[in-house]
């Protein structure tokens, strides 16, 4: 493919989206405000990005900074418990089998449904968002790294017995380096659905921050800005999952 | 008492069939500085009974004996070079060199470590790659990498397990020559498995075919008379090496695998 359709044919898609909004507002949707109203209405946020008019009227980006400390807490946290949890996973059958169901029924419970939990456990809202993030964010770590721990490659396990290597430097001479690239694929889902979990849970706490505005304007019928911070929320998920792609793709040809 | 004995060695593997015996009663010794083959089929058991000797696989009964103690487990005492090289593609040339000496000096200074990695890593001619990553290296060069790994450990035993089959012809040749000449001053122990009889003559003291398995034994060791060092060509017109080679082929044919199906006339 030429360079240019690498950077037109994506743009003709966007502009496909603009189109079909454009439309929808003019039709079936009368509620939906159209492209060029978002814009009108919406761009003191945009061209101000960082100023700070009140506590819930801020620039965008700095809101989306404010949402993105929030997330790299509970991510942070999350990798914390998450890589550890998932290397004895890998290592231990009988961890494996024990822990395992477990795992599987924590897993696919909704934010929506941890965050009262968290905020009965913390009383107060940004822990109990880290709290929310945290735990609905690791699981992907976890299975991902005790995949990468159980897929090392018996020759390198064998290296390390025929060196007599001690099980800590067996740990992080071997398994470690040789799990990295699963450990990154995992750092990166998980960084993804912990992206995705900022959104209800500022919604839920009304905590300053991309996803607290957009309730907050949903309340005050500002439309707009709704969908101001939908496109941002997408833009910036992107962003991230495309940083963590690099870097994935970085220690795998590293250890290629 | 030898330098390394292998006595009554018998592991069976359970497999869904049920139980296969790999090796039945394999006994052999070595001396200090010879260099024995092990030759045979390929899936006989060869590659089990060099993990036996490495303290990787517990036989089922008989024992592992080197400078008169038993083999227990893996041991420093033996450097194991890996058919498929098995080095790690994170670390450089140099540095799975490394990992393997620091093993062996506990204490030691890093330079020293560097020194004797870099000697070995000379020696078998890689001192322009030093910092290459085994990604970034040809099959030859990595089994160049494990044999200097190997080496740089100076282990009491060296054990090779096929370590050139899986190489291209022109490369296998080269490596030989390498491992030769390089026995000739160092006059390492070695034992060696193989499934290839001239590579066997070439570099071994001693050949030791193995039955086809299952339940594989061992034949009576066949001394290798060459006069080293020696040409291909020299070696070629001598009629010692072709006395071995119908010794050892001669054995391999008469214990060969029993089920082979039998070739139909056209």
């Amino acid at each position: 493919m030429r360079r240019f359709e690498i950077i037109l044919l994506p743009m003709l898609g966007f502009l496909v989206l603009l189109g079909v909004w454009q439309v929808s507002s003019q039709t079936w949707a009368p509620t939906l405000p159209t492209p060029m109203k978002t814009w009108e209405t919406s761009k003191l946020y945009v061209l101000e990005p960082f100023a700070k008019r009140g506590e819930m009227d801020q620039g965008i980006l700095r809101f989306t900074w404010n949402s993105l400390v929030l997330v790299a807490k509970g991510y942070a946290l999350a990798l914390l418990i998450g890589t550890p949890l998932g290397f004895i996973l890998g290592m231990s059958k009988s961890f494996t089998t024990a822990f395992d169901p477990v795992i599987q029924v924590l897993k696919p419970i909704s934010p929506l449904a941890w965050l009262p939990l968290g905020l009965v456990l913390f009383q107060k809202t940004t822990p109990s968002a880290i709290f929310t993030i945290a735990v609905c964010s690791m699981w992907p770590t976890v299975l991902n790294t005790a995949i990468g721990v159980r897929n090392v490659p018996q020759d390198y396990l064998n290296v390390g017995r025929v060196l007599k290597l001690s099980p800590l430097k067996m740990l992080f001479k071997i398994l470690l380096p040789a799990a990295l690239p699963y450990m990154f694929t995992g750092y990166r889902l998980s960084l993804g659905i912990a992206w995705l979990v900022i959104v209800a849970a500022e919604m839920l706490t009304g905590t300053p921050g991309v996803g607290g505005f957009l309730w907050q304007e949903y309340n005050s019928l500002i439309y707009e800005h709704i969908i101001l911070s939908i496109l941002t929320i997408g833009f910036i998920g992107f962003l991230l999952d495309r940083l963590m792609l690099l870097a994935e793709k970085r220690t795998g040809a590293a250890l290629s | 008492m030898k330098f390394l004995e292998v006595r009554n060695i018998c592991k069976s593997f359970r497999t869904r069939a049920g139980t296969r015996q790999v090796l039945r009663d394999v006994s052999f010794s070595m001396d200090e500085g010879e260099c024995v083959c092990i030759v045979g089929y390929s899936g006989s058991g060869k590659t089990t009974l060099i993990n036996i000797v490495a303290g990787l696989l517990k036989p089922d009964s008989g024992e592992v004996l080197i400078d008169g103690q038993p083999v227990t487990g893996p041991s420093l005492d033996c450097g194991f070079i890996f058919q498929n090289y098995s080095l790690l593609p994170w670390l450089t040339a140099l540095r799975n060199v490394e990992l393997a000496v620091a093993q062996c000096l506990p204490g030691a200074n890093k330079a020293d470590i560097l020194q004797r990695a870099t000697k070995y890593l000379d020696m078998v001619k890689l001192s322009h790659a030093l910092d290459r990553r085994p990604g970034e290296l040809s099959g030859g060069m990595r089994q160049r990498v494990a044999l200097a790994r190997g080496l740089a450990m100076e282990p009491k035993v060296l054990l090779l397990d096929e370590p050139l089959s899986a190489l291209d012809a022109l490369t296998r040749a080269e490596l030989q020559d390498e491992l030769l000449r390089i026995q000739q001053h160092e006059k390492r122990s070695i034992l060696m498995i193989t499934n290839d009889v001239d590579e066997a003559i070439l570099t071994a003291d001693r050949i030791i075919p193995m039955s086809a398995g299952p339940a594989a034994t061992l034949g009576e060791p066949i001394r290798v008379e060459i006069a080293r060092p020696c040409t291909r060509q020299e070696l070629n017109y001598d009629p010692k090496y072709h006395q071995a080679r119908k010794a050892v082929l001669h054995y391999l044919l008469a214990h060969g695998p029993n089920k082979r199906p039998p070739v139909k006339p056209l």
